[in-house]
């Protein structure tokens, strides 16, 4: 066949679905089933005693299981933040918004989620921050029942209370 | 003592948003027959393919290496593939080296690419899990409080990142191969580019990338007979660490310091601000080059953001970095990692044309992925160790 | 939501489900390949072995030299021999058909090799290694292998 080619196909779609069954763990499903009560729940390394929130089961430094639980309020402080003014697929939160890294009065590591209820020009690493749940009757399994974090009105904390958290 | 490896053949493709005139297996031969011509070989010359990329994911292609064993021209012979996210291009290289380095092949040809127009690299990095006790906020979302956090305890004067995002910006214009490239482009053309993730400016980012690059790697005596000037390997290393514990420092991460520690001591570098000739490290986001120089013990921890302020890392400064135009001008992921290596290779064969480092000697090639959580990173140089 | 790990400790689970759209650039030989079922053809490459290759790839399998060029092309089928087969009882959701088919090797008449494809067969027992078969196309076209609909005994429609 010498003929030359009636068409030429540039691109053609493949899309690719995947059907799994996802299972957290016991340590993050332990901290889930408080999330869904409504209470921060963090687990104790038992080899370094650092309390993790939203743990695995394990302490990602010593390999060592987090079993014990530990007291850890909705209240903490921003260590660093960042102000979101893009969309990215998948966030359905108002532009502009605050992401921030948290740590939590008790707890030993940090986690990211939104500020909200103050300007976004007025954020400030230090800040001292408490979670806003979902009322009652929606909590669920789910980080998403906080629904973001607004400033407590306490003064900054300073920063040698946190730089170890950066 | 290892056997010596030298890097004998350099092939790149040119890195654009969307490559829709090849297929996978055209791009990554593109690249593949570029360093193969360049080394003077064929495919039939080849013992071995080593292939890097980041996740399946990004094309949806899973174990490419496999669909692509044919255009490699790897029948009958091994082939495998490296996966450490964003710097498996420097630790797929550091693989095939090793593979030199124990006597195991003789001639191998590696490439690493990446064709993020068949994807959305957004959603492929950041599937949304249910039951995940986590918030997700993207690749910015992520680096942007560490890069604040960095300012903040630097002290780093705020156009820093400006300064970096210029350079690159300058230097792509003098890389052919080079995605973005934007002639004429000025200081108030960055500063004025709208936050996205604030601190990050618009064009303080890297793009989306396609594109691939390979090199063939060989013992001596092979090194010998090729066409070109080789480059010889003098060390390599890689670290890793968790994404997250408690206590970690994600600004300046021990996994990196100890990297370089070990890369250094391999090559015999006490001083690398004055030892090294050029560096290719990588930075996605500009405030990156700061903060590694710190974390690659080039500076003091701290004090990244001299040799930035006093121009030290422009061409023609005392520690040239990324002359290529680097990660924030072209970012096919999976190849980005590579062609750092890649481009430090150049720079001490004298390959590197129109962002020639003149004389360069000793070269840096820097790769990380992930959280900032894993760590290659080679020193090249123009003689055998 | 919960279920037990065995140990007294339970951990939840939900269903994952992930849909990625990709657009695949397929380059000038696959490109020729599809344009060709658009046009309900089967284009094949010549190897440097002189086997006719379907689907054609873009380099050779012996030697990894470029394949495709101007001469090197050649029409197959639209008939061929099924040269083996699966049978699939019971279709999942994404299958071709949402009834009983088989997974079949077809060398396109012409070719050297075998083009992965369906066969729609009344039941297990139509189907025999060594069977001619021939496409039913899909009657709008777009360049996409699931043109071809599947395959039929030949003769049949």
């Amino acid at each position: 066949m010498s003929d030359a080619p009636k068409e030429i196909v540039k691109r053609i779609e493949t899309p690719i679905h995947l059907t799994f069954q996802f299972t957290p763990g016991v340590g993050a499903s332990r901290f889930l089933r408080g999330i869904a009560e409504g209470r921060i729940l963090g687990l104790r390394c038992t080899q370094c005693a650092k309390v993790y929130v939203s743990p695995r089961g394990s302490c990602p430094k010593c390999g060592a299981p987090t079993l014990d639980e530990a007291k850890v309020t909705d209240r903490g402080t921003i260590t660093s933040f960042s102000i979101v003014r893009v969309p990215s697929e998948g966030i359905d939160i108002e532009l502009p918004f605050v992401c921030a890294s948290i740590l939590l009065d008790g707890a030993d590591n940090t986690f990211y989620h939104v500020i909200r209820e103050v300007p976004v020009e007025d954020v400030r690493m230090g800040m001292r921050v408490e979670a806003v749940w979902v009322p009652r009757e929606e909590l669920r399994a789910s980080l998403e029942s906080i629904r973001h974090f607004k400033p407590t009105g306490e003064p900054d904390a300073p920063f040698d209370s946190y730089k170890e958290h950066l | 003592m290892s056997n010596a490896c030298a890097i004998v053949g350099i092939g790149q493709t040119k890195y654009d948003t969307k490559r829709i005139d090849v297929s996978l297996a055209g791009l990554v031969r593109e690249a593949a027959v570029r360093a193969l011509e360049d080394a003077g070989l064929t495919f039939r010359d080849i013992d071995a393919v080593v292939l890097g990329k980041a996740p399946d994911t990004f094309e949806g292609v899973m174990m490419p290496e496999l669909y692509l064993a044919d255009a490699l021209g790897a029948l009958g012979k091994p082939m495998m593939r490296v996966h450490t996210a964003g710097s498996v291009g420097g630790s797929t290289a550091i693989v095939v080296a090793s593979l030199i380095q124990a006597g195991i092949h003789e001639r191998v040809l590696t490439v690493a690419f990446e064709k993020q127009s068949e994807s959305n690299a957004m959603w492929a990095l950041s599937p949304r899990i249910p039951l995940q006790p986590t918030v997700v906020f993207g690749a910015g979302g992520y680096f942007a409080p560490l890069i604040r956090a960095y300012i903040r305890r630097s002290g780093a004067p705020e156009n820093t990142g400006v300064l970096v995002a210029l350079k690159d910006r300058q230097n792509a214009n003098r890389n052919p191969f080079a995605h973005l490239q934007m002639p004429g482009v000025t200081y108030d053309d960055i500063a004025n580019s709208p936050m996205l993730w604030d601190p990050i400016r618009y064009h303080e980012t890297c793009p989306s990338s396609d594109g691939a690059v390979a090199m063939v790697m060989t013992t001596e005596s092979l090194a010998k007979k090729a066409p070109t000037r080789p480059a010889w390997v003098h060390a390599t290393a890689m670290r890793s660490e968790p994404t997250a514990f408690a206590g970690r420092d994600q600004v300046n991460p021990q996994a990196g310091k100890d990297c370089a520690k070990a890369l250094y001591a391999q090559a015999g570098i006490t001083d690398p601000m004055a030892q090294i000739d050029v560096a290719e490290i990588y930075v996605p986001f500009s405030w990156f080059e700061p903060m590694w120089l710190e974390n690659l013990g080039i500076t003091p921890e701290n004090e990244g953001w001299k040799p930035v302020q006093e121009g030290a890392t422009a061409l023609g400064g005392k520690l040239p970095i990324n002359c290529s135009g680097g990660v924030l001008s072209s970012n096919p992921i999976g190849a980005s990692g590579m062609i750092r290596f890649a481009e430090a290779a150049m720079q001490v064969r004298g390959q590197a044309g129109e962002h020639q480092v003149d004389g360069a000697k000793i070269a840096l090639g820097h790769a990380y992925g992930g959280g900032s959580q894993f760590f290659s990173m080679w020193i090249v140089g123009s003689e055998k160790p | 939501m919960t279920r037990s790990s065995g140990v007294g400790a339970a951990s939840m689970w939900a269903p994952y489900d992930l849909e990625y759209p990709y657009k695949r650039s397929v380059g000038p030989v696959l490109g020729r390949f599809f344009g060709g079922l658009k046009n309900r053809r089967f284009e094949a490459v010549r190897a440097s072995d002189g086997r006719v290759i379907c689907p054609p790839p873009e380099a050779d399998p012996v030697t990894g030299e470029a394949l495709g060029g101007e001469g090197g092309w050649t029409e197959v089928g639209p008939g061929g021999v099924v040269t083996s087969w699966s049978w699939v009882p019971s279709p999942r959701p994404k299958h071709p058909l949402q009834k009983p088919f088989a997974w079949a090797l077809i060398q396109l008449d012409g070719a050297s090799t075998a083009l992965l494809h369906v066969v729609d067969a009344s039941g297990e027992s139509a189907m025999k290694t060594g069977m001619r078969v021939a496409p039913r196309w899909r009657d709008a076209t777009v360049g996409d292998i699931r043109d071809v609909e599947c395959f039929v005994t030949e003769g049949t429609r």
